[in-house]
């Protein structure tokens, strides 16, 4: 290769690493991606999120959600819940917890329909206020 | 090279003993980053043997200039796996690394010209992801009041250490006394000196980055982000990504002050280590 090629090569992949960042931006605003990741440089330009789960199961006669408590899913199941987390954390609304779900399902047969609720707690940046914000995930089986 | 050679200098006498100092230093960061990831995983398994004993393997070949560019390329190899699979947790580091050790060999550096080729893009790698640690700040709006520095002063020792002095003990009770839950805030200060400095940041990352850029003011901007580095480290402890960020910075002067500088860089990523391998105590940072 001669070093005109690798000069035209050098300023593409510099032009790239100076606009990803605004790509990312972007998906920041729009899925909920972390500032803090993916070679944008954005660490430390927002405090981190914190990302909770909570699993809800539908009473099948009357349909009133509760609560499931913690110690009635196994502990694999929390600790698959709190890698989603991290992932969630990461790539915003892009991670979906259908393997959550699922697993639910599994370890609680008598439900019909359990909804999987994602928190985000953050700092909104208009109020400086630490704010929620709740996606509720239904399965059926 | 057009707006590349913004970035150029006339550094001839210099330029290879830099080149071959930076080498040294970046092989021996990615090996110690990737000896620091084998060290969380089982002594036994195939990946923990490809980290340790292949990344040591390639370091040794790096001082042999017949060798150094495809160790180099060995490392960046090691370095994009442990990103596939660290994905998409991975730290900015990691990609830092990947980024210039890519670079460096992908141009051979054998030739004058493609030596020169290698410091510009290397040091517009470096401006560019200066910058935008800055415009990053900018766009997501948590440094103009403060809000960043408030919420991480409530909240860890570290930042807390050199920022209460800049607010009022009545602010620091305020900022203190939040109950970590949802309602919390306004994570805003009053304070004049506190909201100086949150401003300055961004605009001493952006500005020192176009300052190093420039040949003019390029000695200068190396100086002043030495003492933005050391004061940043004091509040966010980065000193993995700083390490990085130095060796590429050290890139900018003409002369080839890195090379007087890798038994420090050697000693820094040996400390890494034995903290890991629990013979030192360990010192939380990022």
């Amino acid at each position: 290769m001669t070093i005109a090629t690798k000069t035209r090569w050098v300023r593409a992949g510099l032009v790239v690493l100076a606009l990803w960042p605004l790509a990312q931006h972007a998906l920041v605003r729009t899925v909920g991606l972390t500032p803090w990741k993916f070679a944008a440089w954005g660490m430390y330009s927002t405090p981190q999120a914190n990302i909770g789960v909570t699993v809800l199961v539908a009473n099948p006669r009357t349909g009133e959600e509760r609560v499931v408590p913690r110690q009635a899913l196994p502990p694999e199941f929390w600790n698959e819940a709190a890698r989603f987390s991290r992932e969630r954390w990461a790539l915003g609304r892009w991670r979906r917890p259908d393997a959550l779900g699922r697993r639910v399902l599994d370890y609680i047969p008598p439900a019909e329909k359990i909804t999987v609720v994602v928190s985000r707690v953050y700092v909104d940046r208009k109020t400086a206020m630490v704010e929620v914000e709740q996606t509720p995930y239904e399965y059926r089986r | 090279m057009g707006l590349l050679a913004l970035a150029s200098d006339d550094d001839g006498p210099w330029r290879e003993g830099k080149r071959q100092a930076f080498d040294l230093i970046l092989s021996l960061q990615i090996c110690a980053h990737l000896w620091e990831i084998s060290l969380r995983l089982p002594s036994w398994s195939v990946a923990s043997y490809l980290l340790t004993w292949g990344s040591l393997l390639l370091l040794v070949a790096v001082p042999f200039a017949r060798w150094r560019r495809w160790a180099v390329a060995g490392l960046a190899l090691l370095e994009v796996v442990f990103i596939a699979q660290s994905f998409p947790l991975t730290g900015n580091h990691a990609y830092l690394l990947c980024i210039l050790a890519g670079t460096r060999a992908f141009v051979d550096c054998k030739e004058a010209g493609e030596q020169e080729l290698f410091l510009v893009a290397a040091r517009w790698i470096v401006a560019i992801v200066f910058f935008w640690t800055g415009l990053q700040k900018l766009l997501n709006g948590f440094y103009f009041q403060g809000e960043f520095f408030s919420y991480y002063l409530s909240r860890q020792e570290h930042f807390r250490g050199l920022l209460q002095y800049l607010i009022s003990p009545e602010e620091l009770d305020r900022l203190l006394g939040y109950a970590k839950q949802v309602g919390d805030g306004p994570y805003r200060s009053h304070s004049p000196a506190l909201i100086a400095l949150s401003n300055a940041v961004w605009v001493a990352e952006m500005g020192l980055a176009v300052l190093l850029v420039a040949r003019r003011t390029r000695m200068a901007a190396v100086w002043l982000t030495l003492v933005f580095m050391v004061l940043t480290e004091i509040a966010a402890r980065e000193l993995v990504f700083g390490a990085i960020f130095l060796n590429g910075l050290l890139l900018f002067p003409r002369r080839d002050y890195n090379r007087y500088l890798i038994p420090l860089f050697a000693a820094f990523h040996a400390w890494l280590i034995l903290m890991r391998l629990g013979v030192l105590p360990e010192i939380r940072f990022s």
